[in-house]
């Protein structure tokens, strides 16, 4: 065992705070067991992390893929085996597949422009904090068919990223999200629309309609999935885009390499630095004997940074190809919101240019982590 | 071994050698054929290895499941011919066959 498995813990702040030097060592040692969270398994290079994904009959999502866990509730689709994963995607693949998507685009542009439009109205203003948080939020609620509610990005954040911090606050916050879900069924049970808490509701799996936990299983992880990842993505390449003024006047040009940028801000930032699987036996991988029950964790961001799979990784650069990064995960598991989290991520970025082209960082703006979120903060002149 | 030829919407083409037996999706992404994502990396739930398919070999391929039916109904421009790369298993009589890639996968 290494040392720097040993005592790695994929939370700590100074990991959080500089990733890229533990991540260099732990991609040297390749997977390793930490002594933190019962003996954790970190999985650090591309080849390893792509070869865990795809394994779904080794490695199971099913008993919660987050360490310490948000909460004592699975997490759906993601944290389900097949056959019955396979029944969840197929359920929800129709409004997340690429041509879905590509019909909210106009909604997402006109919610980017209002978002704008309010913002203006109170200067001082954050791209940050009044543009790219909203954003994903609101266009999810869309989707929902629920009305948009500032408060609902709080929740998110304080059940995600406050959960070892202030664990009650966290606590607190997944159950507001699930009362609000739990208010909203029976309504929606009688009249039901075109959104996905509809669908959700309406849908069999396994020959019947599920009951009403399950329903919120997925209420709840569909509001919650893509909206600090997205947020943070948006800004990652905001900030991006303000310090290397460069790429700022080549996506101005030309906006047809947007979606290389986002793809680039994808893999360089990695939003979801770490999600994780059990062993479903005892198993060898990478050289480590994995007991049945063991718990290991795929380091996307560290996966994204690989030299073997990336040339030059620790460049910026929107012309790499391919460009086969694993931010969203790989496999059957991989991120079903991807295609909406992409043009969500690209339109967020074609509006502000058309407002603010040349935008820069405000004076004395600075980059800091907030808890477990790389929430960046980026404040615009 | 039979040679594949991809061809891109703009018309550019890449000639490929497959191995009978070999997977589509893993030809294309091996030779690094633009516009063939491939984002799942071959699992029939991202609809991004979409392709068309030589009308005159489409007899030739392993059978479509419902699963990449519907799949293909998710992504842009189906067509009779559309298939996801993944799915589809090489056989030794495709020499010759041409996959045109669609304009965009997502």
């Amino acid at each position: 065992m290494s040392e720097v498995h040993e005592d790695f813990d994929h939370n700590a702040s100074e990991f959080r705070a500089d990733p890229l030097p533990y991540y260099k060592q732990l991609r040297e040692a390749g997977t390793g067991q930490s002594k933190n969270y019962n003996g954790l398994w970190y999985v650090p290079t591309y080849a390893e992390v792509t070869a865990m994904a795809h394994n779904t009959d080794g490695f199971s999502p099913a008993q919660g893929t987050m360490f310490p866990p948000m909460n004592d509730r699975p997490m759906l689709p993601m944290e389900s085996d097949p056959p019955l994963h396979t029944e969840y995607r197929h359920m929800l693949m129709r409004e997340f597949a690429p041509k879905a998507v590509a019909e909210w685009a106009p909604t997402i542009r006109e919610t980017a422009r209002s978002l704008l439009e309010d913002m203006f109205k109170e200067p001082p203003f954050d791209l940050g904090l009044d543009y790219a948080k909203l954003l994903p939020t609101a266009v999810i609620c869309k989707m929902l068919g629920i009305t948009f509610d500032p408060v609902f990005q709080q929740w998110v954040e304080d059940s995600v990223y406050r959960r070892i911090s202030h664990p009650k606050e966290a606590r607190e916050a997944t159950d507001s999200v699930y009362s609000m879900f739990r208010e909203l069924l029976p309504d929606r049970r009688a009249n039901p629309g075109n959104d996905l808490v509809s669908l959700v509701l309406t849908s069999e799996i396994e020959g019947e309609v599920m009951d009403e936990e399950r329903v919120l299983d997925f209420c709840f992880f569909l509001l919650v999935a893509g909206l600090d990842n997205t947020n943070f993505t948006i800004r990652a390449l905001l900030h991006q885009m303000a310090i290397d003024q460069d790429l700022q006047k080549r996506l101005i040009e030309n906006p047809d390499d947007i979606p290389a940028a986002v793809e680039e801000s994808l893999r360089f930032f990695s939003p979801v630095i770490a999600l994780g699987r059990h062993a479903t036996q005892d198993v060898e991988f990478a050289g480590c004997p994995m007991r049945k029950g063991d718990a290991a964790v795929m380091l996307f961001g560290c996966a994204n940074r690989d030299p073997q799979e990336f040339e030059n990784p620790d460049e910026f650069d929107i012309d790499r190809f391919p460009n086969r990064h694993v931010a969203f995960g790989v496999g059957p598991h991989r991120c079903l919101g991807s295609n909406l989290a992409r043009v969500e991520i690209a339109i967020a970025i074609e509006e502000v240019l058309k407002i603010f082209p040349g935008f820069k960082l405000a004076e004395g703006a600075e980059t800091r982590y907030d808890d477990l979120g790389p929430l960046i903060v980026v404040a615009a002149e | 071994m039979p040679r594949i030829r991809f061809i891109e919407s703009s018309g550019a083409e890449h000639s490929v050698e497959a191995e009978a037996g070999s997977n589509l999706m893993v030809i294309a992404t091996s030779a690094l054929i633009p516009g063939i994502v491939a984002d799942c990396g071959g699992n029939c739930s991202c609809a991004t290895c979409h392709v068309y398919i030589d009308d005159a070999f489409l007899d030739s391929l392993s059978e479509k499941s419902s699963m990449e039916g519907d799949m293909l109904e998710c992504a842009f421009d189906p067509q009779p011919n559309s298939r996801l790369a993944c799915q589809v298993t090489v056989g030794e009589d495709v020499d010759n066959m041409v996959i045109r890639i669609p304009e965009r996968q997502f």
